[in-house]
């Protein structure tokens, strides 16, 4: 049977999912280094046993609403075209089977998230899972072209 | 279209390195034998590397390059055989061939065909071969040097040497033929096991036997023999009782010249590769193992940290001295163990200096200069990560000593010189820095015409000129936009550069001073640090930020007072010591919280090339080396951070790239005056 393992967190009140064969680890929130210069949506680096990765605040990526970080917020780690990444978000709360027959593709009516860092929606059970397309959801381009545009500018 | 040669990739990387070598034998003998004429170890040794590639280049069917490598060898016979002399057009001709093998060889890596034409090339050889043996054609009579010497060899006792090969190489054959042609270059090889036809029909196993008539110490013919490829183990006894066995005539090679021990190039080519005891290692591995060692140095400065505090909150134990006793220990060896991965990431200034003679040749032709280019310490050994990137700045440099330092031959012959300029590159090792010196014998620098230079060109105000000390007036020549020469060369541009040198040299962690004498010559030195991955640095807190300043741009701290500051043109400066240093608040530079604007904070003066500024911070942390890092290809580079280094507590800290955070500045200042 056709079904896929996901990581779901939650993010300003709606819940997410990454495919777990991209998550290596789930960390709580260690100090985070500014990085001066580096795109805002970068909260900045951090120590993972001796090596610097980069950490993304994800609510300010994905264009969602600021809150409040409470206890449960944790940094998912992922490996993003051979560079390990961390994403922040609100709390993780359980790894799930997701048959593909429940997956649709994304529709702007359902989520608040631009579609196109979006890979589907998870009907299951009662509940909406959103499934990120991490690689687009944390690319930077949109970030250079921002730059690009700024640095004609100045 | 792609090409294909007779070679399975797992033979490829051995081939192109071997290619490699024997051009670089080539090169740097041909320009040697231009300058010393006839060095019989030299001419033998370039001989010999023709000869080799030539081989390697028919066994793979690369026809072109087989080609070209004939016409070559051909030449090269000439010059051994003295019916040419190595000047002029034979040398030319020999180093366009090279060019093109070069390109020839690439071909092989990259499966394109290139664009070098082997036709004129080879034509051009012929043409000077030619020359030579119609001109000689006439006299004979008196025995040539090479039976001379055959009969001299002839009388000299032989060696008995066995040579063990790697076991499970596929190259038995090839590596008993080379082992053989080697020791035919020292003397006469006379009895061999597997003869030598049956080495060349490629049956042969991992041990060759041989006796060998030389009159070279024992250690010299185990030397080259153990400088062949995948030989693991050579014997060399003196065999009186194989003398019988010798009278059968087996392998040749040419007999070579006696009066000489091993030649410069083929001294140096087995130098590097000592008998045994030798591993190759990806480099990516080393580059692990140094983070690990990172790692550790950070995880041991954290245990003291906890048996200070143990020790604060009154903690009285056996344990505790147990602990700090252990901890100093691990201290050592993590020290230790750094050095030595260190150390092994070490490999020969050789590997940049080589491509030199050539670069300064070719520039002394275009510009009508005679210079001699004296290369020492090429041994001298350092970080992978510093040799990639100090050819650039060097090329410079050497180009400026030829173009703007050596006078053209009349003018220095007027001066009671030597028509021919000497240039000195010298590398040697102080400490944990490797200092470099690029020196020549030239016109040297001439403070009052830097002077005049500088003001001409808007550097200096004219009123402020006098005030330039001579050192100082020597050290306007790093400054951006200046320039001696009185006219444009295609040798070394427009005389830029050298502010980009040196700050392509402070990127590395090093600094370039200049020393010169009117007439005397010019000398720079140039200070490195041996690796790139460990750099001493200060940290300073802005907010609630560590940040780390590399030492090495750090000309001293100051207190700032606010009554100090003075607002010139929305900038901010500080007199320090006489001179008026513009300020950069780093907090809000970086758009970090700091908290300078409300009270007083502490200012660090940096300087990178002619650049000083001050650096504003809330408060001095203290100096400490640092692991260095890097962000990463997610947040690429951002301007002004050089780096991330973990410290003690297991925090990240940011380091700073000074030289770029200057750059900037002036940017923004030239904007600014121009608004």
């Amino acid at each position: 049977m056709d079904e896929e393992q996901v990581v779901v967190f939650d993010l300003a009140d709606e819940q997410y999912g990454v495919d777990i064969a991209r998550v290596h680890e789930i960390i709580r929130l260690p100090s985070v280094t500014a990085v001066p210069r580096a795109p805002r949506f970068v909260e900045g680096v951090i120590n993972l046993r001796g090596r610097v990765i980069p950490v993304v605040d994800l609510r300010m990526r994905l264009h969602l609403q600021a809150g409040e970080r409470g206890r449960s917020a944790r940094i998912v780690v992922v490996e993003m075209r051979g560079e390990t990444i961390g994403a922040i978000v609100d709390g993780v709360t359980e790894v799930l089977r997701v048959p593909a027959a429940a997956v649709e593709p994304p529709s702007p009516v359902v989520t608040t998230v631009e579609t196109s860092y979006l890979r589907g929606i998870a009907k299951v059970d009662d509940r909406l899972i959103i499934l990120l397309d991490l690689d687009r959801a944390l690319t930077l381009e949109e970030h250079d072209q921002l730059a690009a545009v700024a640095g004609a500018t100045a | 279209m792609a090409i294909a040669f007779d070679l399975g990739p797992d033979d490829l990387p051995l081939w192109l390195a071997e290619a490699d070598e024997q051009i670089r034998v080539l090169a740097d003998g041909l320009l040697v034998l231009e300058r010393e004429r006839s060095d019989p170890a030299i001419l033998q040794a370039v001989f010999r590397a023709a000869h080799t590639l030539k081989g390697s280049a028919a066994a793979i069917g690369h026809r072109r390059m087989a080609e070209l490598t004939h016409a070559l060898e051909s030449v090269l016979d000439q010059v051994r055989q003295g019916r040419l002399v190595p000047a002029g057009p034979v040398v030319d001709a020999a180093l366009a061939a090279l060019d093109a093998l070069q390109a020839l060889k690439d071909e092989v890596s990259t499966g394109e065909p290139s664009d070098a034409e082997v036709e004129p090339l080879v034509a051009g050889l012929r043409a000077v071969a030619g020359d030579a043996r119609e001109r000689q054609q006439a006299p004979a009579g008196a025995t040539t040097a090479g039976e001379a010497v055959a009969s001299v060899v002839a009388a000299l006792p032989p060696y008995r040497v066995d040579v063990r090969l790697q076991p499970n190489s596929e190259w038995h054959a090839v590596r008993a033929f080379q082992v053989l042609t080697e020791l035919g270059t020292i003397g006469r090889v006379g009895w061999c096991d597997p003869p030598l036809e049956t080495i060349e029909r490629g049956e042969c196993g991992p041990e060759v036997r041989c006796t060998l008539e030389t009159d070279r110490s024992e250690a010299e013919v185990r030397e080259l023999a153990a400088g062949v490829p995948e030989v693991v183990e050579v014997h060399v006894t003196l065999a009186e009782a194989a003398r019988a066995e010798a009278r059968q005539p087996a392998a040749a090679g040419p007999p070579a010249a006696v009066d000489r021990a091993a030649g410069v190039i083929q001294g140096r080519r087995t130098g590097r590769r000592p008998v045994g005891g030798v591993v190759r290692v990806d480099i990516a591995r080393l580059d692990a193992l140094m983070n690990l060692v990172g790692e550790l140095v950070i995880d041991r400065t954290r245990l003291q940290q906890i048996g200070r505090r143990l020790a604060g909150a009154g903690v009285q134990h056996e344990a505790l001295r147990d602990l700090t006793e252990m901890t100093q220990h691990l201290g050592r060896v993590t020290d230790e163990l750094q050095e030595q991965v260190t150390l092994s990431r070490l490999i020969p200034i050789d590997t940049v200096f080589s491509r030199f003679p050539r670069v300064v040749r070719d520039v002394a032709h275009r510009a009508g200069r005679r210079v001699r280019l004296v290369i020492e310490g090429e041994q001298t050994e350092l970080d992978r990560s510093v040799i990639e990137e100090i050819g650039d700045p060097l090329i410079h440099l050497l180009r400026n000593a030829v173009d703007h330092g050596i006078e053209p031959p009349a003018e220095r012959l007027a001066a009671g010189k030597p028509a021919e300029g000497l240039i000195r590159l010298a590398a040697e090792h102080q400490e944990s820095h490797i200092i470099i010196v690029v020196q020549d014998d030239g016109c040297g620098l001439d403070p009052a015409r830097l002077r005049d230079a500088a003001v001409r060109k808007g550097l200096v105000a004219a009123e402020a000129a006098p005030r330039i000390s001579d050192g100082e007036a020597r050290d306007l020549i790093f400054l951006p936009g200046f320039s001696t020469a009185e006219r444009v060369t295609d040798v070394s541009g427009r005389g830029v550069g050298l502010d980009i040198v040196r700050t392509n040299i402070q990127r590395l962690s090093g600094t370039v001073e200049v020393a010169s004498e009117v007439g005397g010559g010019t000398s720079f030195r140039i200070k490195l640090p041996l690796t790139l991955a460990i750099i001493s640095g200060l940290l300073v807190r802005v907010g609630d930020s560590t940040l780390a300043v590399p030492l090495n741009v750090v000309v001293e701290t100051l207190r700032l007072r606010r009554e100090d500051v003075r607002t010139v043109t929305r900038h901010e400066m500080v007199v320090a010591r006489g001179r008026t240093l513009p300020l950069v608040r780093l907090g809000e530079h970086l758009g970090l919280e700091s908290a300078t604007r409300a009270g007083d904070g502490y200012v660090v003066v940096v300087r990178a090339g002619a650049r000083e500024a001050g650096l504003v911070v809330d408060d001095l942390v203290g100096e400490q080396d640092v692991v260095i890092k890097t962000l990463g290809e997610y947040l690429g580079e951002l301007p002004g951070i050089a780096g991330a280094t973990i410290l003690g507590d297991g925090r990240v800290s940011i380091i700073l790239d000074v030289a770029r955070i200057l750059e900037g500045l002036e940017r923004r200042g030239a904007r600014r005056a121009a608004a």
